[in-house]
Parts: C-alpha cells; structure tokens; sequence
C-alpha cells in the first residue's frame, strides 16, 4: 500500500526522542506515513496557538492561493500504462529552480549515484503541487509558501533570492531548519515542518526512481521461480545478534 | 435473455456471487449474473511489476484511488461518483464499493481463516449478539472444499482460534521474514505465539493458475491467477460450463413479487442507457455485498411487504458489524542497517499474530467479550511505498541515514471482532437518491465499551511486544483516537443476519430468507456475527454449501 503522505497530516513534534524511543507525537506521524487510509486528529487547540505564534515569529508568508481544480485521472484509469502528465504542471520556473537547488542539497550526486535533480524529482514535486485534489492543493500552500520563505530568509540576511546566495550562505539557512533543534526555535520552528516534508517527498521520489531504487539497495518486484527462499544466511547470522542482544535467543520462532 | 432459460438470478460477482454462481453451474442450473460495474479481465488488466514511480503521485492516495494508483478498485473506493451514501448525525460509516466484474475480491487482503466453534456461539458463551443456527462440524467440509477450490497456502498450528484443515488441503506457506521472526520472538516472551497466515494465494499451481512468483501486491489483482479472485477462477469456470450468462452494468435495484407474495423478477438499471429494465425470475440470490443486498431489499416495498422485502423480522439493515481496527508502528533499532535481501515474498503477512487469549476471557479475565489478531506491516518495501520515518539533515549524511534505517519499520495492525449494538445500522435515505434515481443507504455508527475496551488491550500487547524488541514506548493513543471509523476495514456484515427464527433473523441457515422461499441472500449480510478472522473464506463457504443446498431444493422441485 502506498503512504498518505502530507504535508498538512505532518504534527510539529516538539518533543525529543531518543534513539529506542518512540514518543507519543513521532508515533502518530509514522502511523499516518505507513498507513494508508488514516486521518491523524486535528491539530489541537494548544498546537494551533503554537502554530500562529511559529508563524509570526517565521515571518510565515501564509499564500492565499486559488486551489487547482481541474480534473484528475479519474477512478478508471489505465493503470498499465499510467498516464506520464495526468494535468498541466504549474510551478514557474523561478519555483522549479529553487526546488532543484533545495533537492540537490537534499541528495546531491554521489559518484555514480545521481542528484535528486538529475533524476527529476522536480517534476515529482511539481505534479504534487498540481494535482487537482485538496489535500494536494493543501501541499501546494505550504510548499509554495515555503519556496517565497526560502528568498525572503535569504534575501534578509544576504541581499539575494536564495539560489542567488552562495553555496555557504544557502546551508548557513538550511542549517537552521534542517534539524530537530528547529522545532523549539519560534523562528524557524514553522519552516523547518514544511522542510521536513519536502525533504520527505523528495527522497521518496528519489528513491523510487530506478537509480534510487538501486542506490537503496532494494531487491525485490522480480519474479522468483519455486518457493520464495526467504531470508540470506547473512540476514539470519544477523537476526541471530539481535535476538541475543535483546534476550529472546530462547523464545526464537521455530 | 430470450434464448437463455435461467434458473437462477444471482446479482453480483464478488465472492458470495461467483461462488453461488459456479456451484449452480456445476450443478448444471443456468444462472444469469447481474453485475453493478464494468467487465473486468484481471490478466489483461493488472500492472504487474510496475513501480511507483511510473505512477502519478508515486502512486500515493487520492480520491479518485483510495488505496493507491494501483489498487485493482474499478469505479470505486470510499465514494462512487453519482452514487452516495449518507449517514444519521453526529455518527460516520465509510463504505467501500467496486464497481467491476469480480467486486472486491479484486483487491483483497486475501486472509483467509476459518472461523471456529468458539465464533458460530458466541452468545452461547457471553451472551452477546446471536449465535449462528448451524456447529462448526455443520460447515467444516465446506471450508475444505472451499480451500481446495480457492487454495490457501498456511498451516495447521493446533491453536485455539485456528481450526485444522484436513492434510493435504493447505499449500505450503512462505518462509517468514526477518522482522516477522522478530516480532514472533518479541511476542513469544510473553506468551504469545505467532503462526503462519493463512492467504489464498496459490504456493503451487492449480488449474489454470500459476503459483506465485512473490512480486507486485496482491491489492493491484494478479494476472497470473495467484492470489485468489473470482475474475481468475470462479467466473472464468462457471462460464466454462456454459451455464452462466453475465450482465455488467447492471445495478440493481429491486426484487419484484407477485400477488402471493413470492419473487417473480427483478429490476436493474442498465447503465448504458440509465434506463430500468425488469427481468423474470424464479429464484434469486443477492450477493450485492452486505449492505448492497439490505439496501435493495429495503427499496423493495410492495403491497405484501411495506417495510422492505424479506424484512418482517425489522432485522434488514440492523445488526451491521464492522471489524474493529487500529495500527500503530515504530522504528526498530535493532533492525536498523540489517543485511538487505528480497522481502517482498506473497507481498503480505507470512506469520501474524492470532487471537490468544480464550482461556483469560474464559476465566473473566478480560473486559471485552471477543478477541482479534495482529497483522504485521514489515520488510524491505518498494522505495515509494516505503520512505524513511524521521529524517535528519541533509546530503551524504541524510541518505546515509535513510539507507540506515530502511527496512527497520515495524507495523501493526489490530483487526478484532466487534458485539453488535443498536446504534450500528443502516436505513434508506428516502431524502436522496443516487443517479440511478435509488433511493441511497443511511448508515448510523457508534463503537462500544466493547471494541474500546478491546482496541486498548490490543494496544498495550503492542507496546508490551515492542519493548520486548527494545522499543520504548512513551504513551499509546487512546483507544477513542486509535479505532477506525466504522466500515474503514471493509468487513461490513450482518445486514440481513441468518438465524434459528424468523422473528430474529432474515434468513435461514441456507441463506433462505424467512419471508419468501425463492429469495436467498449470499454475501456477508448473512453473518450472524463477525469474528476477526476477516469474511472473505466464510462467505464464499456459505455461499457454496448454500447454492449446493438450493441445487438439491431445485432438483426436488421444493422451490
């Protein structure tokens, strides 16, 4: 099943969370991410003032946008042959640009592993944004309203749109909002959740291109011949360290 | 239909539908289907192998496709244009629909357990709901050859809440997954045994089917006749006989009597032309899916019958029963950076955890009456419909991490039996109609002590199995916020509930509807109860032992 990934869904997680732990915040947006199907419950009244003052404090731009409304593809589409440009994209190329430099220091090349760009999540971003359905149009002003953001943080602190800034000057923001540390900080607390669902939305996209897929290692959707052989030696001597670093060597599965 | 002299009308092709339909022809009665949506041919259909990117959107959700791109739902989802469905205020029910040939077996989860002795009575036990009117032996030769016909690869474990299949009946499972051997130790600790589940999904080949070759989810179908659909199997079969004649793009809208009071036709909208075409029939079977079924036989109102068709009991729409359902997942350390191989397997549950606990509840331990099971979420999914849970960063250090903790997440979903109660049942909205001009379903929903009571112990055991895996927990949702709404796990039953007495009940054991002898129901409204197991095996088991039944009535001309 695919995730109910957005960005609206996201709850600012204010909360620190050590490795091992799961907190109660971190729990319901994972179980929102991996399962399909599931509305997370509203933000609540005390997050909602922790919002707006997070916005002031941001100078959150907060785009009124006119939501795209054209038709989608349909609840019958072809599904072996998917459509490759359901509805028109939308983002400007000012928009487009910014999101290749933000994807590329998200996930830039790596020796034979292409950037994020180069294996164009740009246009993955841009049909998200496009897509005629409200809860992508929902996307859409947070991600837009992040990108204006991006230029105005730059142009305070540098004079200059964000991808007229140096390379230096760029991580010097990214480097306020990129990071957990973001959400106690008023400033940067708001920016830093659309961050992180970009951020999200592009390794999703990355990853499940072909040179994603193979840079994470996935090694299934082939056919297997016989009976599914189940896990490598390598994955069970593993298992077998785990079980005993836990202590449930004698409750193994026989 | 002039040149097809049909016995039988069955309305539907879903599970109950394709089985009544392929035992009657097996029988050599001629059945006319009467199906809501389009033809459907999953081996031309599927797309099979194709990756999320190749979708719109990754293939994530939209309202056009609930379950993805790529779910195999034709038409259909929790809304189906210019067909609505409302509900009483202050209440919620989502109610899934397919409009294809096949209905939902096209997408199924393919979970196929037999229910027990323990679930047929119930009430006996606790007092709660009703029993059903026949003892699991009445009905265990029917699962067997229901297993045999559909395959279901699992085995027998000898727990409580697993009946054995005779030997020779399952296929072999697949071997479990790393995370899944996890799990099943973690839970072990406490006393809590996992087992392989039992999926319709071919290990080996049969008929015209191939095993599977363990690639692309179950939920898109399969053209390769794997995993368990009636578009593969039970259709294609039936047809084979040349008994079985099939109308798509007909939805049906009421079941006609005569004077006497005894069913003579039925009524469909064809599609095509949005007009109403009424066509005799001697006998009919509503196999429209639980709340299908009960909203045409609620629209039926005639002269003999004010208050809907086979409805004297009142019970038609009442009793409606969902399964009750709550996920929660987290990261597991332990898991992270493991060595990475192929976790695809049959693309769903190779063990899970069954219900447990008979003898607490036996013993007045527990504060709920009925029990449910943990299916597990794991493994090395497709990027895209995994991505990486708690992101840090960016550059070489944020792939780093997502490489590092992919394959790491762990899901689990309860899936639990819920009592039914007054609140949960559905009307006809006589103030809305669908574009067929159908008079739409009005459900009403509200969750019990019950199934919060249970959902709450579910959560805890999760937590509890997640700390023996060295996963601490801080707080759980409650369990008012952790259920799902009602109808959200797609096991809506009981609408048309069989029973002992027509005062209680719509139907006889045989799916034999009290009020008219030629009327039968054969999806899941005729669930008396609706154990966890899910509903997909019961219904098609009741639909065969039932068609066979009204084969035998037929031949001795009782009906």
């Amino acid at each position: 099943m695919n995730q109910n990934f957005h960005i609206q869904h996201r709850i600012p997680a204010t909360e620190e969370a050590p490795r091992g732990r799961v907190s109660r915040r971190q729990a319901l947006k994972w179980l929102g991410a991996i399962s399909a199907g599931l509305t997370l419950p509203l933000i609540s009244g005390c997050e909602k003032a922790l919002v707006s003052a997070a916005k002031i404090a941001g100078n959150w731009p907060d785009l009124k946008l006119e939501p795209i409304t054209g038709k989608g593809y349909g609840t019958d589409p072809n599904l072996l042959q998917p459509p490759t440009r359901p509805w028109p994209l939308t983002m400007t190329a000012a928009q487009r640009k910014l999101v290749s430099v933000i994807a590329d220091i998200l996930i830039p090349r790596e020796g034979s592993n292409p950037s994020a760009s180069e294996v164009q999540v740009t246009d993955v971003i841009d049909e998200w944004v496009s897509a005629p359905y409200p809860s992508f149009q929902a996307d859409r002003v947070e991600i837009l309203s992040g990108l204006v953001w991006l230029d105005e943080e730059s142009t305070r602190r540098f004079g200059k749109n964000f991808v007229q800034a140096s390379p230096q000057q760029q991580l010097e923001i990214i480097d306020d909002i990129a990071y957990e540390k973001a959400e106690s900080d008023l400033r940067f607390a708001y920016m830093a959740r659309v961050f992180d669902g970009v951020r999200t939305l592009i390794s999703i996209a990355y990853f499940s291109s072909p040179e994603g897929t193979r840079d994470i290692g996935y090694q299934g959707n082939k056919p297997i011949a016989g009976d599914y052989p189940g896990p490598t030696a390598e994955a069970k001597a593993h298992l077998e360290g785990v079980l005993e670093e836990l202590g449930l060597t004698e409750y193994a599965y026989a | 239909m002039s040149d097809f002299d049909y016995d039988v009308v069955v309305v539907g092709s879903g599970a109950g539908g394709a089985m009544a339909a392929y035992t009657l022809t097996k029988e050599g009665k001629k059945v006319l289907m009467l199906e809501a949506g389009r033809d459907y041919d999953p081996v031309k259909e599927t797309p099979m192998f194709n990756t999320p990117a190749q979708a719109p959107l990754v293939g994530a959700p939209t309202p056009d496709k609930d379950f993805g791109y790529y779910d195999a739902t034709v038409d259909g989802g929790w809304t189906v244009p210019g067909e609505p469905y409302t509900a009483g205020e202050g209440t919620e029910f989502k109610w899934w629909r397919a409009r294809m040939l096949g209905g939902r077996t096209n997408h199924w989860g393919r979970y196929a357990l037999r229910f027990s002795e323990h679930d047929f009575k119930g009430y006996s036990r606790d007092g709660l709901g009703a029993d059903w009117p026949f003892e699991y032996k009445d009905i265990a030769p029917w699962y067997d050859k229901t297993e045999e016909l559909v395959g279901v690869c699992g085995t027998n474990t000898g727990l409580d809440d697993m009946p054995d299949s005779p030997e020779g009946v399952l296929q072999p499972p697949p071997k479990p997954r790393i995370p899944e051997l996890l799990v099943a130790a973690a839970a072990k600790k406490l006393g809590i045994p996992a087992a392989p589940m039992h999926r319709a999904v071919l290990t080996r080949p049969k008929d015209n089917r191939s095993a599977c070759f363990y690639a692309t989810e179950c939920g898109r179908g399969c053209s390769i006749g794997a995993a368990f659909q009636t578009t593969t199997s039970l259709i294609p079969m039936a047809k084979a006989t040349g008994n079985l004649k099939i109308i798509t793009d007909a939805m049906a809208k009421t079941v006609e009597v005569d004077e006497q009071g005894v069913v003579n036709a039925i009524t469909y909208i064809d599609k095509n032309t949005a007009q109403p075409v009424t066509l005799p029939a001697k006998v009919v079977i509503l196999a429209a899916s639980a709340c299908e079924s009960a909203r045409i036989l609620l629209n039926s109102k005639s002269e003999q019958f004010p208050q809907g068709l086979a409805n004297s009991s009142g019970q038609v729409g009442r009793n409606i029963m969902d399964s009750t359902g709550a996920d929660f997942s987290a990261e597991i350390p332990a898991l992270k950076g493991r060595p990475i191989y192929n976790e695809d397997g049959h693309t769903a549950n190779h063990l899970f955890i069954p219900w447990w606990g008979h003898k607490a509840q036996a013993k007045g331990e527990l504060d709920f009456a009925r029990g449910y099971h943990l299916e597990l979420k794991t493994g090395f999914q497709a990027p895209g419909s995994y991505y990486p849970a708690k992101l840090q960063g960016y550059g070489p250090e944020l792939k780093k991490q997502a490489k590092h903790d992919y394959g790491a997440q762990v899901g689990f979903s309860l899936r639990g039996e819920m009592v039914p109660n007054k609140d949960c049942f559905m009307e006809i909205d006589e103030k809305v109609k669908d574009k067929w001009g159908i008079p739409v379903a009005r459900f009403h929903w509200k969750w019990s002590e019950q199934e919060l009571n249970q959902v709450e112990h579910g959560l805890k055991t999760i937590r509890a199995i997640l700390n023996n895996m060295g996963v601490e927990v801080d707080s759980m949702p409650s369990p008012e916020e952790a259920i799902k709404k009602g109808g959200e796990i797609i096991h809506e039953v009981g609408s048309t509930r069989m029973g002992s007495s027509p005062e209680d009940s719509v139907t006889n054991q045989y799916g034999q509807t009290w009020d008219c002898n030629n009327l039968f129901v054969m999806d899941a409204g005729v669930f008396a109860s609706n154990p966890h197991k899910n509903c997909t095996l019961t219904i098609m088991t009741l639909a065969m032992r039932n068609a066979s039944w009204l084969s035998e009535q037929l031949d001795k001309g009782a009906i």
